[in-house]
């Protein structure tokens, strides 16, 4: 019976599944937030998780992957992870409740009444700290470090798996030219990241947990977060193995497996398959299709988008503001549009230009 | 009356003290052997005319040597346990082994550890003593001048070690090397006794050198000789 | 006071979480501390010190026994009686200690006078010297006059000092004499009870105590913990950690404590005493612990201290299980440094002691390097050291002229079928090519070879036999002639150091036998077989007796049937590896029949590598078609391809199965035929696979310091060479040399009709003349009926075999012209004992045939030209000394003479003097010698 779920899990888990899987779980939190955050459904949902884990763990494979040490925080990640964006959420409804009601939020209630520092805040500090250096004791002595032998030169590890907080990004190598995911797109993360704050100066929801007045800015933040963050770490971590092939949660590891990929590139769909042409020899030429496309992406869709459902957005921050807003969303997007199309259609590149070592 | 009674008297003590000692811890028997003697072979000594001089008949191999009433001859008897822990003195008479005719005499004797061997070479032709012990250091003596003798001391106890002449290989002979006194090699009568044992009880055994040993427990008191006998069957 | 709010915590709860907090985390960090301190090394250096004094405590106990209490009860009894007189004298004590004290203190003040004088004396001088120097003269007069003043203080200081010093000796030797006899009382008690008193102080040392309790406790152990992790830095040998050499550190001993000391052989392990201390570990031996460690021989991580860390490996599955259940083993996953199991460990000898022919004192290894010399490893797999290596198979250039082809292709189909004890492997039909389609493929490529082998060679001529030959003569030939000094044959296997004649009826004709064993070399120029010098009957003769036996079921295998289509197929497959398609269909069609079979076996040869162990025609340079193994044992066991068979990762296990089953690899494999694997199949057993896994992981990459492998001097350089020979040409097959029996001696009743002993060759015999018999053999022993045949070695090889005998009885090059130079008064002694000695008696120069061989010995008119005439002397001396059981007696028993009239009885002279006689010795002498004497009397 147990092996039975094992391989239909096995079976049900592929890149695809699990990326659609998480955008309709988030597209359901993200629009019921108030139902998902009520009781029930919460401890329903707590309740599946651990009870996966649980089965999960009386497995050898998938025991030894998520006990092993380097992976125990990741997991540890996962359950904080969720936990804070459950706990987020449920106080943004209460709040959003408590403002349509016409009350202030839970903190400027909790604001007005003040209390002495010792002992309500060292107090509790002190012996939060305490519990934390229990953790970090325990921690000391049941997890040791994973020390591994003398690196060989002539033995690279197989599957050879950057640090946890970049795996998101050799997820992203599978889909993208290294220097689009490995440069481009980091680089877009990092200013995205600061220019934040800049681009969203609305003050009115400013100290307080809220969702409803934060929609937008909310969704697309944890969008990023969640599913082209955290997910692809879940995913480097424990569902790619040898040769980065994917492997289902129970399936073993085997470094022979070999699964045929065969992609190819617009220029190639467009000459070669539909018009049956040779390609040009012409750099530019060939992938004039793919730029255009390009180009139309960032150029289009902002326009569009300023006059129908960003409108609001655009009339609150400017063109400016706006502009840079919109083309770091475009580039959000743009990764699981590429995914898709990976997926669908087997394309590789929509511009390759291997002279310049440019691809896209 | 009285001086002839204590004369009687004093003689019978006197016979029973001498008979008592005389037969104390003694142990005798003879070998014999079952069914048809083999036939001796006859030695070929050809090789060395000296030798073929010597003897105006055949000789006959002394493997096994049967005399009347089916008596073995050349059978080696000693104690072989019974006097661990007890040390006994070297006796310094040497024991002889002669070279005569080509041929060694006796075929088989016993001599004590430390005892010193007797090799005298009685014949006029060269002679090689070559011992083959194999708890003591393998020796072999040349002996060309007739009449010189060479003599020679085991160290350690072996039953029994051989003696082979390189120039004659019929000639053989065989020494049993014992720690103690106690042993005796039957002669042409198959008889063999051994004399002044303590009180107790002994292993005995009985070696030829075709047909193997024999053992056998005897219990040795002063008061009258033991008996024991063996037989070889061939 | 704030009002309740819910979100504001409850100080109480607080206060309990406090509580409850701060206990956990002392208890964690106590857990903590006590992980840490507790080491799996500490448990076991606690388990010696209990075992060691244990053992202590039972040597003291039979110490004690063995006391003689009688007498230690009558020198204690003495001692209590010499205390009490010596009481008796107490007052008299008391008042000299009185007196020794207040001596004391003079002589101390007196010291400290003398002393500062003495500074002051040295202080002036200095000045003295100074001024006199700067030439100031008043200055210099005043010191001048202060150190003479001062001189006589010091002198009478002195004297004084002297006194005091001899007054207090004098004290104290009146005391010493009154305690005199109490205190020599007391030696010898302690003389007595020596080992008790030893053993009770070291049963306390190992007993647990406070102190060690404390110095061993956590946290405190950092000061001088008795418990301590024991290392040995070595400055030679190095760890290699991928482009940077660390020095070894070996930490084995923390844990094996008892190892290097004799007296634990019995304790458990770790504590067991190493086997072979003299050879191994301890301070004299050549390879003493601190200069070599342990893991230079054993592999493992030497700087761990945990059982699983240092990479123990299990000899078995059942070792393993125990393991995992007691000390929670687990397989490390180190590839560089792993342990090797304990029966491989000789594989790590040759790091060091390369450049030899089998390495002294690992008899496991020498046996595997000669299953690898004998089955040919080198003719397919290049292992450095190996290249000049002899082919072992015979050679193929001649071969139509020997075999017919249906008997090539039975045999290649399974050589075994012919006969079982055959070196050759079996090539084809085994695991990985059984199934049908491969069998037919295998069975056309055997045809194919036999008819490429049957075009391609050369054909030699061979005369006709001159007779017919007798078969039971020629059986007591074989038996008696030499053959068994290499064959097994007759139904004697003393040697199977060349091929086994059995079945050579259904192989060879008697032309080409009887060309063979006049001339072996006529047919094979390369062959190792000697030449016997055979005369035309005795040749005829074996030849009737060898070809009578036939194998008829070898015979009556079934030739396979080779299909047209598969032929075609199989050339077209290697064709079209260099032309395409269409090209190699018309390469094929304008092939004849025949052209492809011989095309195919071409082609099939290549692939199969047959010329690694066999010289064929046109293959004399072709490159061998396996792996090199130069590094095998350092290979990486990820290079190793396991299959699809579940086998431990180890580079031993995978050997062992190659060794024994080495197409298993391909098992559950889609392979092409030609894809497959193409090892052969030995039909090694166990233990032969076992000794050749041995000598497969002592090829190793890893390179020693110089300083610390063992470099062969001169001599020993030669030897080697030496012992190359003699491994390629078996002379150990029947000559007792160089520490082996002779393997032919035990066919042999009488020993004196074996091959004789060659130990101590070198000295006996002169150089010159060695190399000559070496080259063509002469009689010396004419009773022996085996004869030394004629190898033909070139002038290198015999110049080697010389120096090899020479260096291996140390032999010194000396120039020096040794050649006796008698006088006539040694001439005439030595005739004349030689007469009385009877010497020609044994030493007859023309012996009657059929005599026994212990009546006979080597003719003296050789002497002069064959001998050393100081080994002459040596032998006459002594001749069981040289050869121990040799037949010739000694004559100078215990020194002496038994001629004492010549030469003053000095034996040394008299043995001198036979030489010298025997230096002028010959024909005619020996002629002289043999008429019958007149004995004389002595």
């Amino acid at each position: 019976m147990g092996e039975a779920i094992k391989a239909a899990i096995d079976a049900f888990a592929s890149p695809v599944s699990i990326f659609v899987g998480s955008i309709l779980v988030f597209a359901v939190f993200m629009t019921f937030p108030k139902q998902c955050t009520t009781r029930w459904v919460s401890a329903v949902f707590a309740v599946l998780f651990l009870a996966f884990f649980a089965f999960g763990l009386t497995d050898e494979h998938f025991r030894g992957i998520v006990t092993k040490p380097d992976n125990v925080p990741i997991v540890a990640m996962l359950f904080i992870f969720g936990y804070f964006t459950w706990f987020a959420m449920k106080k943004a409804v209460d709040n959003d409740e408590r403002i349509a009601k016409g009350e202030p939020p839970w903190e400027k209630t909790e604001a007005d009444e003040k209390v002495m520092v010792f002992p309500y805040l060292i107090y509790i500090e002190f012996v939060v700290a305490l519990f934390c250096s229990i953790g970090l004791v325990l921690w000391s002595i049941f997890l040791k470090a994973p020390l591994e032998e003398p690196a060989n030169p002539t033995i690279s590890p197989n599957p050879s798996k950057a640090p946890w907080y970049f795996l998101g990004l050799q997820e992203m190598l599978v889909y993208f030219d290294p220097w689009i995911a490995g440069v481009l797109l980091p680089t877009f993360i990092i200013l995205g990241l600061c220019a934040l704050p800049y681009i969203d100066r609305d003050t009115k929801t400013s100290g307080f947990y809220s969702y409803a007045a934060r929609k937008m800015p909310i969704m697309f933040f944890m969008f990023g977060f969640w599913i082209l963050w955290i997910l692809l770490i879940i995913v480097g971590t424990f569902l790619r193995g040898p040769n980065w092939n994917f492997f289902g949660p129970f399936e073993v590891w085997d470094v022979h497996k070999v699964v045929p990929l065969v992609n190819i590139n617009l220029s190639e769909i467009i000459f070669i398959k539909w018009l049956s042409q040779g390609l040009p020899s012409n750099w530019f030429l060939r992938e004039a299709p793919g730029i255009l496309i390009v180009l139309f992406y960032f150029a289009v869709p902002p326009v569009l988008m300023a006059k129908t459902v960003c409108k609001k957005i655009y009339e609150k921050v400017g063109p400016e503001r706006y502009g840079v807003f919109i083309i770091l969303m475009l580039m959000m997007l743009a990764l699981p549009i590429k995914m898709f199309l990976r997926w669908g259609f087997n394309l590789k590149y929509i511009v390759a230009i291997p002279e310049f070592f440019f691809n896209i | 009356m009285k001086k002839i009674a204590k004369v009687t008297l004093t003689t019978l003590f006197v016979l029973a003290v001498w008979s008592a000692s005389s037969y104390a811890g003694m142990v005798s028997g003879t070998v014999k052997f079952d069914g048809a003697a083999p036939e001796a072979a006859v030695i070929s000594m050809d090789a060395d005319p000296t030798c073929a001089g010597a003897h105006s008949e055949s000789v006959l191999s002394e493997e096994v040597v049967v005399g009347d009433a089916g008596a073995l001859q050349n059978v080696f008897v000693y104690v072989k346990e019974g006097l661990e822990g007890q040390t006994f003195d070297t006796p310094s008479t040497p024991v002889t082994l002669d070279q005569k005719g080509c041929q060694y005499k006796p075929h088989v004797f016993g001599v004590q550890v430390g005892q010193p061997v007797d090799i005298i070479n009685s014949d006029p032709t060269l002679h090689n003593v070559h011992g083959l012990p194999k708890n003591s250091k393998e020796f072999n003596l040349g002996m060309p001048i007739p009449g010189m003798r060479v003599k020679r001391k085991f160290d350690s106890a072996e039953v029994m070690v051989k003696f082979k002449c390189d120039v004659h290989p019929w000639m053989n002979a065989y020494v049993g090397v014992v720690s103690h006194p106690f042993f005796s090699t039957t002669g042409s009568d198959g008889s063999f006794e051994i004399k002044d044992l303590p009180a107790g009880s002994y292993v005995l055994e009985a070696w030829h050198e075709k047909y193997g040993t024999q053992t056998m427990n005897v219990t040795v008191d002063d008061a009258a000789p033991q008996s024991a006998s063996f037989t070889f069957t061939g | 006071m704030p009002g309740k709010s819910p979100s504001l915590y409850d100080l109480k709860k607080t206060t309990v979480w406090f509580a409850i907090s701060s206990l956990v985390l002392l208890i964690s960090l106590v857990a903590m501390v006590l992980e840490d301190s507790t080491r799996e090394w500490k448990h076991w250096q606690k388990e010696f010190v209990t075992y060691s004094r244990e053992k202590a405590e039972g040597e003291l106990q039979k110490a004690r026994k063995a006391v003689d209490q009688k007498k230690l009860a009558a020198l204690e009894a003495q001692l209590v009686e010499a205390h009490m007189s010596a009481n008796e004298q107490k007052s008299k004590v008391r008042e000299l200690e009185k007196e020794t004290a207040a001596l004391a203190i003079k002589i101390t003040q007196t010291t400290m006078r003398y002393q500062n004088e003495k500074q002051f004396q040295d202080s002036d001088r200095y000045f003295l010297e100074e001024h006199r120097l700067h030439h100031e003269d008043e200055q210099a007069a005043e010191f001048a006059k202060r150190m003479e003043e001062r001189a006589p203080v010091i002198d009478s200081l002195k004297r004084d000092l002297e006194g005091l010093q001899a007054e207090d000796d004098a004290r104290k030797e009146s005391i010493n004499e009154i305690t005199q006899k109490a205190r020599e009382l007391t030696r010898q008690i302690q003389q007595l009870t020596e080992s008790i008193t030893r053993l009770e102080s070291t049963v306390k040392k190992l007993s647990p105590n406070v102190a060690t309790a404390i110095l061993n406790a956590p946290m405190l152990d950092f000061m001088k913990p008795t418990l301590q992790i024991q290392q040995i830095v070595l400055e030679n040998l190095y760890d290699d950690y991928f482009f940077k050499k660390s020095n070894k550190v070996d930490r084995c001993t923390t844990c094996h404590l008892g190892i290097d000391q004799t007296g634990f052989e019995d304790a458990p392990k770790p504590f067991q005493t190493h086997p072979r201390l003299e050879l191994f570990l301890s301070a004299n031996s050549p390879h003493p612990a601190e200069t070599f460690g342990c893991t230079t021989c054993h592999g493992g991580s030497g700087q761990s201290v945990s059982f699983t860390t240092a990479a123990h490996t299990p000899q078995s599955d059942e070792q393993a299980a125990e393991w995992k259940k007691d000390y929670g083993w687990r397989e490390m996953t180190h590839a560089i440094s792993k342990m090797l199991p304990l029966s491989y460990t000789e594989a790590s000898c040759t790091k060091c002691h390369g450049g030899v022919v089998d390495v002294p004192q690992a008899p496991k290894l020498a046996e595997g390097r000669r299953l690898a010399r004998t089955y040919g490893c080198a003719g397919c797999h290049k292992i450095e050291g190996f290249e000049k290596q002899w082919k072992v198979g015979p050679s193929l250039e001649h071969v139509q002229s020997k075999l017919e082809p249906d008997w090539i292709i039975r045999w290649l189909m399974n050589p075994k079928e012919f006969r079982a004890s055959t070196k050759m492997p079996r090539i084809f039909h085994l695991e990985n090519t059984s199934d049908v389609k491969s069998a037919e493929k295998s069975d056309a490529s055997i045809a194919g070879i036999a008819a490429y082998l049957m075009k391609n060679s050369d054909p030699i001529a061979l005369g006709s036999l001159p007779t017919k030959g007798n078969p039971e003569a020629g059986e007591a030939l074989v038996k008696e002639v030499g053959c068994l000094g290499c064959h097994t044959a007759a139904g004697v296997d003393a040697n199977n150091f060349g091929p086994e004649l059995t079945g050579l009826g259904s192989k060879v004709t008697p032309e080409w036998l009887y060309a063979w064993l006049k001339d072996p070399k006529h047919y094979s120029s390369e062959t190792r077989m000697p030449n016997m010098r055979l005369s035309n009957e005795e040749a005829a003769h074996i030849t009737a007796y060898l070809l009578e036996d036939r194998n008829e079921k070898f015979e009556s295998i079934r030739l396979p049937i080779v299909k047209s289509e598969v032929v075609d197929g199989l050339a077209m497959m290697f064709l079209k590896g260099r032309l395409r398609y269409d090209d190699a269909q018309a390469k094929l069609n304008a092939m004849s029949a025949q052209e492809r079979l011989e095309f195919i076996g071409e082609k099939t040869i290549v692939h199969q590598g047959c010329f690694g162990c066999h010289t064929i025609h046109g293959f004399e340079d072709t490159k061998p078609i396996g792996t090199e193994l130069t590094d095998e044992g350092s290979k990486d066991v990820h290079k190793l391809d396991f299959g699809l068979i579940h086998l431990d990762h180890t580079r031993q296990a995978w050997f062992y199965q190659k060794l024994k089953e080495p197409r298993i690899f391909d098992r559950g494999k889609e392979k092409v035929y030609h894809e497959k694997l193409r090892m052969p199949d030995f039909g090694f057993n166990d233990d032969q696979a076992e000794r050749l896994t041995t000598f497969l992981l002592s090829l190793q990459k890893e390179d020693i310091p110089l300083e610390m492998s063992k470099q062969l001097d001169l001599r020993e350089q030669e030897i080697e060479r030496g012992r190359y020979l003699v491994a390629k040409f078996n002379c150990q097959g029947c000559h007792t040399l160089d520490g082996q029996e002779g393997k032919v001696r035990k066919v042999f009743d009488d020993a004196g009709n074996a091959p004789p002993l060659l130990t101590g060759e070198g000295k006996k015999v002169d150089g010159g003349w060695l190399y000559d018999f070496l080259e063509k053999p002469v009689t010396i022993r004419p009773w022996l009926s085996y004869r030394m045949p004629t190898f033909e070695f070139d002038e290198e090889s015999l110049t080697h075999i010389v120096r090899y005998f020479e260096n291996l009885s140390e032999v010194p090059i000396s120039y020096k012209d040794d050649t006796p130079k008698p006088t006539a008064e040694n001439i005439e002694a030595g005739k004349k004992l030689f007469k009385a000695f009877q010497c020609i008696k044994c030493h007859k120069s023309n012996p009657e045939p059929g005599l026994s061989a212990s009546f006979l010995a080597p003719d003296l008119v050789m002497t002069k030209s064959r001998l050393r005439p100081d080994w002459v002397v040596e032998w006459l001396m002594d001749p069981q000394a040289l050869q121990e059981g040799t037949m010739m007696p000694t004559f100078f028993y215990d020194g002496q003479s038994p001629m004492p009239e010549i030469l003053g009885g000095d034996a040394l002279r008299q043995s001198e003097a036979i030489r010298d006689y025997l230096w002028l010795f010959n024909a005619e002498e020996a002629h002289g010698a043999a008429q019958p004497q007149v004995p004389q009397a002595g």
